[in-house]
């Protein structure tokens, strides 16, 4: 709580007049019963309708005055919990922008949505009811056990057996519920990451038949997901019932002691009744803060989960006083191996090679064989385990993470495009492009063939995540916008699979023709789209099996060869 | 999924349809949801009886000294009372277990269901949307199925039977309690629409909010090879501003109902003192 609390000081005065206000709501409160109870006593016992009309005057003002202050505690308690959790919501997501790639591979995307939209709400919500509930509650239990020690303080020892009781019973259940209630949402996330999954990846499910497969894995989660709810729910439940007993034990203790009192004539018949109010009065704002305690669980969760966002720290950090130019294209690896942070298994293992500036460099080798995993190193998505690597002779650590990034397009995998028009997704890469820069950007791509056609041209609307495009069109347009940038390096990550074979040809001549300057690696599973590049590289589980030219590499690698032999084989038969 | 509207929509247009609904997913579950709703039941109408066991107790120590008699009605009080935790217990139970085991079952044919559904489908629904009906959805599904039926059955028990013994014991203060909760509803409805304008705006901008940062964090690897993190802060900002205004503002008007309930509820106490002192003095 430490760590979020000072997120509160925009809104403190908020915070602070919504539980005086809420004091002033209990006074209203309690000053009600108090005074209909003069009017029953006093009033209606000498029969004295003036008494009973002024009496009742003040008790309406006085429950006008506490809709007043109680509505105004809600509004400043509002404000409080929603500036509260937009303070929080606020710093969660700037913490997640300065994530590594890392650590978006540790909090799954759906967490970190669930993080940022639910958890922040629940916190507010929490604060808000925090203010107002947390405190009316006890106020109204001190005060409400004052007039009944006042009343009848021998009577009143009931409370030393109902109130310890109560307490621990709300005790227990909170410290089994906690732990299974943590253990609930990471159960949320993980169905939630699998249904994320077959969104995004339902093509390749399709293609490949998975869908019984995918459904069992569900399945699984699924089942699990609600064993973990069940049990929670469970010893939520207990409350509730075990409360109403400790009540209404209460209440028949005194009922039964109270009445032997009564009987002796010690205690009036008035004060027996009034007394069970307080009881009812006592417990009901037990039962509120009970009620309030179970949102504190909720919150108490939702706060652990933001906690676990702004404790994770990026490991890619920026030296002091970084190179902030990057001079050339040149690309150097220098003894490189790597494994994944928390991984055991090196997938990358001495890699030793230089790229010269301007070169065309093909990737290729089966899945698994750590081709992304290489070209990420450059513009450190990822940092080397050992070795080094340098971009223009200079090691990539000693640059400005921005610079090197500016410098080091990169088109991922993972095309995602971003609702908004086109021009507005060509800008991520050059904030202050002209049309012009951008059609040109979108020629070489050869993304213009297809933009031009609509009538909006670069105002097209672009949905989220780009389905209203094609797979080859999506590509296409995110190559246009890595060359926005104006790089020195361009990475193409497997970027252009779904576009058909003659328009990729047409983006290797463009990118040969007109970004002569610019080096660039193209990674792919067609040897086609890397067959005209200056060198290839083979990679095999997670090294260089070799390197070389196209007919070069149909002389020396044998794995190169068959990739060819088959893939020929393949353009022959269709 | 049958009809993707339903996705777009994030609070139900007819609550009575909705509600028909609730009750038709009920089927996977017959016996509990029966056996829920009867203990539920028991325990509201055991809260009545427990309640209005107050007068008689008294009145039998005061006016009768029968102790006897006494000791009986306590008895019977107890019994109550051990009907209502047991009510509360197992109702609440089974209407927990009903729903996580109805929602359970509701992911699963939505999972399937999907599966099944063409790739187009994909293409024309944002990922965001869809992702939002399995979570979103599901999530006020539970909690209506959780909370919302027992609550209707024990408000609909509590009030006709609170409103039969207050008849039963003076038709006169029940006539003012009646005149007093009309005033108090009418100036809840009042607050209320007021509110419910306030509450459209707030979902909207809660909705935009959460499409954007679903949007941000599916691309934020993206975000990070563009250098594009400021430039998303600053955007971020202005959103949650937005909302953080329009949520406070629809649930100042929310939360105001809270002071005027809590006021006819302690109106309603002071009935009940009134209640059992004025059935006191008419046994004289």
């Amino acid at each position: 709580m430490k760590k979020l609390l000072p997120y509160m000081r925009k809104y403190l005065p908020y915070a602070i007049l919504s539980p005086i206000l809420m004091i002033l709501e209990v006074f209203s409160d309690i000053a009600i019963p108090y005074l209909m109870s003069r009017i029953v006593d006093i009033g209606i016992e000498n029969r004295d309708i003036d008494y009973v009309i002024r009496v009742g005057i003040i008790m309406i003002i006085a429950a006008i005055l506490g809709i007043f202050f109680g509505v105004l505690s809600s509004y400043a308690g509002a404000k409080a919990g929603y500036g509260f959790a937009s303070e929080i919501r606020f710093q969660t997501f700037k913490k997640v922008q300065g994530f590594s790639f890392a650590n978006l591979d540790n909090f799954s995307v759906a967490s970190l949505i669930t993080r940022l939209t639910n958890d922040c709400n629940t916190i507010g919500q929490v604060t808000m009811m925090s203010l107002r509930m947390a405190i009316r509650a006890p106020f109204m239990m001190i005060f409400a056990l004052i007039m009944a020690v006042t009343i009848n303080a021998s009577l009143a020892k009931v409370f030393l057996i109902s109130l310890p009781l109560t307490v621990i019973t709300i005790t227990v259940v909170a410290i089994k519920a906690r732990p299974l209630f943590l253990k609930f949402q990471t159960k949320v996330d993980k169905v939630n990451a699998i249904i994320r999954e077959n969104l995004t990846a339902i093509g390749v499910v399709k293609s490949f038949n998975r869908q019984k497969h995918e459904e069992n894995r569900f399945m699984e989660r699924n089942d699990d997901l609600m064993d973990t709810a069940l049990k929670a729910i469970s010893m939520i439940v207990f409350l509730m019932p075990v409360l109403n007993l400790i009540i209404y034990s209460t209440i028949i203790a005194v009922l039964w002691f109270g009445g032997q009192q009564v009987v002796l004539g010690s205690m009036g018949r008035g004060e027996l009744i009034s007394f069970i109010t307080y009881i009812t009065q006592i417990m009901m704002s037990l039962m509120m803060m009970s009620m309030f305690f179970m949102q504190l669980l909720r919150g108490i969760a939702s706060k652990d989960r933001i906690l676990e966002v702004w404790d994770t720290d990026s490991e890619i950090k920026e030296i002091e006083n970084p190179i902030k130019e990057v001079v050339d294209g040149s690309i150097e690896f220098e003894n490189i191996s790597f494994r994944y942070p928390g991984s055991k298994d090196c997938i990358l293992r001495n890699i030793n090679f230089e790229i010269n500036t301007g070169e065309v460099i093909g990737i290729i080798g089966s899945t698994g064989s750590s081709k992304s995993s290489l070209v990420q190193l450059i513009p450190r998505l990822y940092d080397a385990t050992d070795g080094t690597v340098r971009v223009s002779g200079v090691d990539v650590k000693d640059y400005g993470i921005e610079e090197l990034r500016d410098n080091v397009a990169f088109v991922l995998q993972q095309n995602t495009l971003f609702s908004g028009t086109i021009r507005e997704n060509m800008k991520w890469g050059n904030e202050g492009a002209s049309d012009d820069l951008i059609i040109q950007a979108l020629k070489q791509a050869q993304a213009w063939e297809f933009v031009s056609k609509y009538e909006d041209g670069l105002d097209h609307l672009v949905e989220q995540g780009g389905g209203n495009f094609s797979g080859g069109q999506r590509q296409r347009l995110t190559i246009a916008r890595a060359l926005m940038k104006n790089p020195k390096i361009i990475i193409l990550d497997d970027s252009t699979s779904a576009v058909d074979m003659t328009t990729d040809a047409k983006i290797q001549k463009a990118f040969r023709e007109e970004l002569k300057d610019v080096t660039t690696i193209i990674i792919a599973q067609r040897i086609s789209s890397i067959l005209n590049a200056d060198r290839i590289l083979v990679m095999h589980e997670g090294e260089i099996e070799s390197l070389g030219s196209h007919e070069e590499l149909l002389k020396i690698s044998a794995i190169y060869k068959e990739i060819y032999e088959s893939q020929e084989k393949g353009v022959i038969r269709e | 999924m049958k009809n993707q509207r339903r996705v777009r929509q994030l609070r139900p247009d007819n609550p009575k349809q909705t509600i028909m609904r609730l009750f038709s997913y009920f089927k996977f579950n017959k016996q509990e949801f029966f056996i829920g709703i009867l203990f539920i039941m028991f325990g509201a109408i055991a809260q009545i009886g427990a309640n209005s066991m107050l007068s008689p107790i008294i009145d039998t120590l005061i006016e009768d000294h029968d102790r006897g008699q006494f000791i009986k009605y306590l008895l019977i009080m107890v019994l109550f009372v051990l009907i209502i935790a047991m009510g509360q217990y197992i109702g609440n139970l089974s209407m927990a277990r009903l729903a996580q085991r109805t929602i359970h079952k509701l992911r699963e044919e939505m999972f399937s269901h999907m599966e099944k559904l063409p790739i187009s489908f994909f293409d024309i629904n944002s990922h965001g949307e869809l992702m939002s009906t399995f979570t979103n959805d599901i999530d006020m599904l539970n909690q209506s199925l959780e909370q919302s039926v027992s609550q209707i059955i024990i408000s609909i028990i509590t009030v006709t039977g609170t409103f039969i013994m207050m008849l039963y014991i003076s038709p006169l203060l029940t006539g003012i309690v009646v005149i007093m909760l009309a005033v108090m509803l009418t100036s809840v409805r009042f607050v209320g629409k007021r509110s419910a304008k306030n509450f459209r705006n707030q979902q909207a901008q809660l909705a935009n909010m959460n499409g954007y940062i679903e949007e941000m964090m599916s691309g934020q690897k993206v975000v990070k090879v563009f250098n594009y993190e400021d430039r998303a802060i600053a955007e971020f900002e202005k959103k949650n501003e937005d909302l953080r205004k329009s949520s406070t503002n629809a649930s100042t008007f929310g939360v105001m109902l809270m002071p005027i309930m809590g006021k006819v509820n302690g109106f309603k106490s002071i009935e009940h003192t009134v209640c059992s002192f004025s059935w006191s003095r008419e046994n004289i």
